[in-house]
């Protein structure tokens, strides 16, 4: 199909060109059997070679004399910055940091390259920059410094900022205060305004990012400081090795705590872990294993990425959420968004224990029976040594029960999913999430290979249920905390980069296709990072959910919430809007499907092609809102269950 | 002066309040004998029960808004509410029907969940009523309700 298209239009294409060129030869009066002999611009998409030959180039890590530029990114590298997602401007440090060798990319816009980087830093657990132009480009990034922060994502901002010289003039153009714009969207933030401390605010960043719990760290670079020549490290007021600006000891658990938490452990018959964030990025996950292991205690996931905890061990409790009202013991390891009570489904009776390195956050929104203080895997490994063998078999068994009740619950809806396609001839998201799964996790493919960027809005309710994690980093969450469902192109360029590089966890995987999902809605603000994926060769296979409104459409009917008139426009867009031919138009593949049956097929061919010749594609399903009703419809517009698989607030 | 019956619900409801389970939580009726108390749970919207030593219940009056009697939405919750016996369920999920009865009573769509103490069990009857309501909340009500609970409790739409 997408094929023909392309005969198409390249047929008319060259019918204009031929009748524009006989109409220009006979205006030079020359005869228009000459026009044949002009040369046809080649108007095929394709790559430029300056691309790959580029990216060949070998590094040239830059030496004294240095700009501030090339010192600060000298800095990145010994702190092992894993990579840098960027739009043009900020020239000096950009291409400082890419000429240190750190994978660079450069994107469609700032913010999207910013949500890139996040997601690179959410899958990969390692430090990613992102970088924009003053003015504009730096504050194109503030929606995605905001979800950044919300995830607690290790983020290292940059932005140029004209000159300090002609601050507070109106000279030329892009002038700002950066700072206060991202106040309480960040760890730590800073106007460089001393050139010679430059190197000294690179240890302050590095600092920020690499201890305690990480969040976005924003420096704005002023041309004399990113411009300013360094003959020597004398000139440098501040110049060392990072072992002495900063340190890699971690908070342990006292004995007096952890024999404490031993205690309530071995009074509890149904304990349960809630591993987030802090498990990840600490790297504990085999400890994690220990501890479950050794005294049959329920682990559940949370946070922006999933797979610490493997959704096929019999002691996860991701996909069982019945079971999380059984706790009677609930430990939150390293959950840095911390849900307040109601949120999480556990017992009022239950008791909580925390283990998180920051104690001015233990006991904030769900009280606490005991706090710990501790780098994670530092607790874990603890725990693991303390604990005493126990088996709690009741627990095992009531844990696969109600991961079987989830399981035939998916089947049901699934079945629901059929016929509502069939209904209304356009395929519902329980058919998407479904044979998704089917073929990601019981096909031909290893289950633990494909990274998944797991976005959009309703249908991120349906898939969520469906998708399955089974070594660490291997789903992002995509939307968490902040709810922006914009930036999931934005994330599928970060994930992708990620297993491209083979960053991290992604290692073994390297190479691999990656697949997002997005809705029609949050496609539109980032769909034109499908060229950013196509330049850069990274193969995403991305299944738009394409339903004709917002995700939030039900709240616009005429007569609805508070009995409203003149609403409904708002909420809808035109209706069969063809997707795939933006991606087409972007130089990845199309697949339009309208037929539940077309699905599979659609989503096999473009993962085949993704992993032969790294082209991804754009799968557009169309769909109905009216999916959204359970009455017309059911299962209808889905709830949610926290923690586990269908998390996404915390 | 409230009973000692009525003293027993208060100490065991504001254990709960004790731990920061419940908040703003105060005790607002003692009259004819009955306790009322009101607090803040699991949404925004205060949640009122009032305990009747006369017929030695705990009612959650007026817990669920806007649900009419005869909507398959009540019906649902009724047979939720009846499955919390079920013997099928674990001990620790399960209303033991001869230690407390539960039923659900509906005024003008305002739902109230009543669980009555058999044999004076109040401590048995008390956590079990406290982990009925809180499993509507978490369980049944994440169920397809998501635009009840937006239009009635405030949950974010999105």
């Amino acid at each position: 199909m997408a094929s023909k298209r392309k005969e198409g239009s390249s047929k008319s294409f060259s019918r204009r060109r031929f009748v524009a060129g006989g109409a220009a030869a006979a205006a030079l009066g020359a005869p228009a059997a000459a026009a044949s002999t002009v040369r046809e611009r080649d108007s095929s998409i394709k790559i430029p070679s300056e691309v790959p030959s580029s990216l060949a180039e070998a590094p040239r890590p830059a030496q004294f004399p240095m700009t501030g530029a090339q010192v600060f990114a000298k800095a990145c590298k010994e702190e092992g910055l894993a990579a840098l997602f960027c739009a043009p401007g900020n020239y000096h440090v950009i291409n400082a940091i890419a000429s240190e060798g750190i994978p660079s990319y450069g994107g469609r816009t700032e913010g999207m390259m910013c949500s890139a980087a996040d997601a690179f830093c959410r899958v990969t657990g390692e430090v990613a920059a992102a970088s924009g132009t003053e003015g504009p480009g730096f504050t194109n990034m503030i929606m995605n410094i905001g979800a950044a922060h919300s995830a607690r994502s290790p983020l290292l901002v940059l932005a140029s900022n004209m000159t300090m010289a002609l601050d507070d003039t109106d000279h030329a153009i892009q002038r700002g205060y950066q700072q206060p714009t991202t106040v309480g969207l960040k760890k730590y933030g800073k106007r460089l305004i001393n050139p010679s401390r430059v190197h000294e605010y690179a240890a302050y960043a590095f600092r920020q990012l690499k201890t305690g719990i990480p969040r976005p760290v924003h420096l704005d670079f002023p041309g004399e400081v990113a411009a300013k020549t360094f003959e020597s490290a004398e000139d440098l007021s501040y110049y060392h090795d990072k072992s002495k600006y900063r340190t890699e000891s971690k908070p342990h658990p006292s004995r007096k705590d952890i024999a404490k938490a031993v205690d309530m452990i071995g009074k509890a018959e149904r304990p349960i872990i809630v591993a987030s964030a802090g498990v990840f990025y600490s790297k504990g996950w085999d400890a994690l294993k220990a501890v479950a292991e050794k005294a049959d205690i329920a682990v559940v996931e949370s946070g922006p990425s999933r797979g610490h905890y493997g959704d096929a061990h019999p002691l996860s409790a991701n996909t069982a959420p019945d079971a999380l009202l059984s706790a009677d013991l609930v430990i939150l390891v390293g959950q840095y968004v911390m849900p307040s009570l109601g949120e999480y489904a556990f017992d009022p009776d239950a008791t909580f224990v925390r283990i998180d390195p920051d104690p001015s956050d233990i006991g904030r929104n769900i009280p606490i029976d005991l706090g710990i203080v501790s780098c994670e895997k530092a607790a874990l490994e603890a725990l693991a040594e303390a604990l005493p063998p126990a088996k709690r078999p009741a627990w095992r068994d009531e844990l696969a029960a109600a991961r079987k009740a989830f399981e035939d619950e998916n089947d049901e809806y699934y079945q629901m999913g059929l016929k509502n396609s069939a209904d209304a001839s356009a395929v519902h998201p329980a058919v998407i999430a479904h044979e998704l799964a089917d073929f990601l996790y019981d096909g031909k493919i290893a289950k633990e290979q494909t990274t998944v960027v797991s976005g959009g809005f309703g249908i991120g309710r349906y898939t969520r249920r469906y998708l399955r994690a089974y070594r660490p980093g291997q789903i992002c969450n995509g939307a968490y905390q902040y709810g922006a469902i914009g930036p999931d192109v934005g994330y599928c360029v970060g994930v992708g980069a990620a297993v491209q590089q083979g960053t991290g966890p992604q290692a073994p995987y390297k190479g691999s296709p990656v697949v997002g999902i997005t809705g029609d809605a949050g496609f539109a603000y980032s769909a034109m990072e499908m060229e950013t994926l196509s330049k850069y060769r990274i193969p995403v296979v991305l299944i738009v959910y394409n339903n004709n409104a917002w995700g939030v459409w039900r709240f616009g009917r005429s007569g609805g919430r508070n009995n409203s008139a003149r609403t409904y426009h708002m909420y809808v867009f035109q209706e069969n809007l063809r997707y795939e031919k933006i991606g087409e138009a972007l130089g990845v593949r199309g697949e339009y499907v309208s037929r539940a049956a077309d699905f599979r097929p659609a989503l096999e061919r473009s993962y085949q092609i993704a992993a032969a010749e790294g082209v991804s594609t754009v799968i557009n399903c169309q769909a109905i809102k009216e999916f959204w009703s359970s009455k017309d419809y059911p299962p209808g517009f889905l709830q949610k269950v926290e923690p586990g698989c269908m998390s996404y607030f915390h | 002066m409230a009973s000692q019956p009525a003293r027993q619900v208060e100490r065991l409801l504001r254990r709960y309040a004790d731990r920061g389970v419940f908040r703003s939580f105060h005790v607002s009726e003692t009259r004819g004998g009955k306790l009322g108390c009101k607090f803040e749970w699991l949404t925004e919207r205060p949640v009122t029960a009032v305990y009747n030593p006369e017929t030695d219940a705990l009612e959650f009056r007026n817990l669920l808004p806007d649900v009419p009697a005869a909507s398959p939405m009540y019906s649902e919750l009724k047979a939720f509410v009846r499955g919390r016996a079920d013997p099928q369920l674990p001990d620790h999920r399960r209303i033991e029907t001869g230690r407390a009865a539960v039923k659900c009573s509906n005024r003008k769509g305002n739902v109230s969940i009543v669980v009555s103490f058999k044999k004076g069990d109040r401590e048995y009857g008390v956590t079990r009523a406290v982990k009925l309501v809180n499993e509507i909340f978490l369980s049944f009500l994440r169920g397809p309700y998501f635009d009840y609970m937006v239009a009635n409790f405030g949950e974010p739409a999105e």
